[in-house]
């Protein structure tokens, strides 16, 4: 089913949930809703689903309006982060409810909803567990039965709210393979919000990435992680240095520093602001030589432990910002401490408008 | 049994179980099995067709009846108005709501005395709800006999017993109901099912535990009652007699076998009907998967 999205709003009492906001969802599409908390991602998947009502704007599905469709009629699955099963009912029960809850004529007898729930479960890999209470079940288990409670109404679309939030990392990388797997083979329409960046990428055909309700940039997973639209999308998709900078001339210049940041920027003279990651911020020990140092130079603060790296905060001795940078640390020699002075090259980065470049407020896991 | 006292030996964070269990149990034990083995022994003096004899007496099986029927229904009334009580509590936010929680407790602050006379005045046939349904009364004219007699008659003192339990529905269903987990409704509407299918199928299930709850507690609360029901219910005998005051009766002829004898049979009942609500509600909690 397609689904379209035109200006949407919606606020919650006086705080603005949903800020205008314009999508369309091609009919099989695996689409993720990529945002922090309080970026307006479940909200949309809410109203869209019918659970919540927009102040403003227009839902079509497959091009008809259901402004006046009741989420009962709307037959769209919903799979929530708690799983919401009904506690009381054994597993199989829960899996024909929305059978159960067809009107009298449309109702299969009770032998075929049983039939259809265990083919159900089969296919979400719990066959065997029927009879079960859900309390019986574990955390990844219960969602798998929430998936195929979803999917006994045939629904023209899938939407799932944060479906892997409550589970733990290991469950949360299988489930998401298999999710892929099963979507590939039923071809619903389906719509998840997270606020997982890998899981967003690895997963989704198209990535909406959502900021104080609105739409801050769409596109797959690869145009969202190689050409990131704004600075905050660029932040949210990893560890990132943030820093006020003068462009003048190609070259980048921070806070009046002496010597430039970046040569060769392709970008009009004027303020701007540079994002970088941490990996690319390149560190090179000053010689005492005597001799200028070749780039700016910034002091070690911190040196702190990583898996497979070092990672440093430092701070710029010509204007005190600070900045963070990763180093391989596999070689126990060499390694800095602070107190350290660092010659500071920037690798790879970015340059965005000032005003779209503020540092996003990444969610921790 | 091993296992049962030797709770003591896993660490815990505040021990005294022995301590607590003894405290417990002597304070049951003076408070509640003292005084009720005294009944027993009491009427064992009787022997058991002497106990027999008064209970089966034609005044004390309608005094038995009246009781038992009385409090069933209030207990029915009550299951009923408390749940809707608490839903209401619960799940809107309206001006004055916390003014109406506070005021579902007083039944247990009152005098029941008070309350049996205040009740007595207004649903007499001059009071206000009670002219309601007197003679020559539109809503009065639906009953066989052209009136509804509410005080100093049988509904009178279900109204009475309506009134003492009713918080015991509330309190038991409430937290019960803030506990409810307001996703498994939408769910449900997801899956296409109408109001009245989630409340019947997702929601009921999940309260009716804690309404039997509140059902036994009424009733058994009903059962009691003596207070406010003499000033209410117009102690006729045969009809509008209950069995506590039936037994007040006996000790003020004196008449103390007779007395203890009653008391022995509702106990007895009580006891039995507390049993049965109660294995009731434990096969409820497992059919609906309760943990």
């Amino acid at each position: 089913m397609r689904i379209e999205v035109e200006d949407l709003h919606k606020s919650f009492s006086d705080y603005p949930a949903l800020r205008g906001v314009n999508l369309c969802v091609e009919d099989g599409e695996l689409l993720a809703l990529l945002g922090p908390s309080g970026s307006g991602k479940t909200t949309l998947l809410r109203v869209i689903a019918g659970l919540d009502y927009p102040e403003r704007g227009r839902i079509l599905f497959n091009g008809r309006d259901v402004a006046g469709v009741p989420v009962q009629k709307r037959g769209v699955g919903f799979v929530f982060q708690h799983y919401a099963l009904f506690r009381h009912m054994r597993v199989w029960k829960n899996v024909a409810f929305g059978l159960e809850a067809r009107p009298l004529f449309q109702r299969p007898s009770r032998a075929e909803r049983h039939a259809r729930a265990m083919e159900l479960l089969d296919l979400v890999q719990l066959g065997g567990l029927g009879n079960r209470f859900p309390g019986q079940l574990s955390g990844g288990q219960r969602q798998r039965v929430a998936l195929a409670r979803a999917l006994a109404i045939d629904p023209a679309a899938l939407f799932l709210d944060e479906p892997f939030g409550a589970l733990d990392a290991k469950v949360r990388r299988e489930l998401r393979r298999w999710l892929r797997d099963l979507h590939d083979r039923t071809g619903h329409t389906t719509l998840f919000v997270t606020h997982d960046q890998e899981e967003a990428l690895e997963l989704a055909d198209r990535v909406v990435v959502m900021r104080d309700g609105q739409i801050e940039q769409i596109g797959t997973p690869e145009e969202i992680f190689l050409r990131p639209a704004t600075g905050f999308v660029y932040g949210f998709l990893g560890e990132t240095n943030a820093l006020d900078v003068q462009v003048s001339g190609g070259r980048v210049f921070h806070d009046g520093l002496e010597a430039p940041l970046l040569e060769g920027a392709a970008r009009p003279d004027g303020p701007a602001r540079l994002f970088v990651r941490p990996a690319e911020v390149l560190l090179e020990p000053v010689r005492e030589t005597g001799a200028p140092a070749s780039g700016p130079v910034a002091r070690v603060t911190q040196v702190r432990r990583r898996l497979e790296s070092l990672h440093l905060d430092l701070v710029l001795e010509a204007t005190g910002a600070s900045l963070e940078a990763t180093i391989g640390g596999a070689d126990p020699a060499g390694q800095p401490t602070p107190g350290d002075r660092m010659t500071v090259r920037i690798g790879e980065c970015r340059l965005y408008d000032p005003e779209t470049g503020s540092p996003p407020r990444v969610e921790k896991k | 049994m091993a296992h049962l006292f030797s709770a003591g030996k896993r660490f815990r964070v505040l021990p005294g179980f022995g301590l607590t269990l003894g405290l417990s149990l002597s304070y049951l034990g003076f408070l509640v099995l003292v005084p009720l083995a005294a009944v027993f022994l009491k009427a064992s003096g009787l022997g058991l067709s002497g106990i027999w004899d008064l209970a089966t007496a034609p005044r004390t099986l309608a005094a038995l009846k009246v009781s038992f029927g009385t409090s069933l229904c209030a207990a029915f009334v009550n299951t009923v108005a408390g749940t809707t009580t608490a839903w209401v509590l619960v799940r809107y936010p309206f001006p004055g709501r916390r003014f109406l929680d506070a005021m579902v407790d007083l039944p247990f602050a009152l005098p029941t005395a008070v309350a049996g006379l205040a009740l007595a005045t207004l649903y007499a046939p001059s009071g206000f709800p009670g002219s309601l349904f007197a003679s020559g009364s539109t809503l009065g004219s639906l009953f066989p006999g052209g009136e509804l007699k509410i005080a100093y008659a049988w509904p009178g003192i279900v109204v009475a017993l309506v009134f003492i339990g009713l918080p015991f529905v509330v309190r038991t269903v409430q937290p019960v109901l803030e506990d409810l987990d307001r996703e498994q409704e939408e769910a449900a509407a997801t899956l296409g099912a109408g109001r009245l299918r989630v409340f019947t199928r997702v929601i009921l299930p999940v309260l009716l535990p804690a309404m039997l709850t509140g059902f036994a507690l009424a009733f058994a609360r009903a059962l009691g009652e003596y207070g406010s029901v003499i000033f209410i219910a117009g102690n006729r005998p045969f009809q509008t007699e209950i069995a506590p005051l039936l037994i007040v009766t006996h000790l003020e002829q004196p008449d103390y076998p007779a007395a203890t004898a009653l008391a022995v049979v509702m106990l007895v009942m009580a006891f039995a009907m507390m049993l049965a609500i109660n294995l009731l509600q434990a096969w409820t909690r497992k059919r609906l998967g309760h943990p």
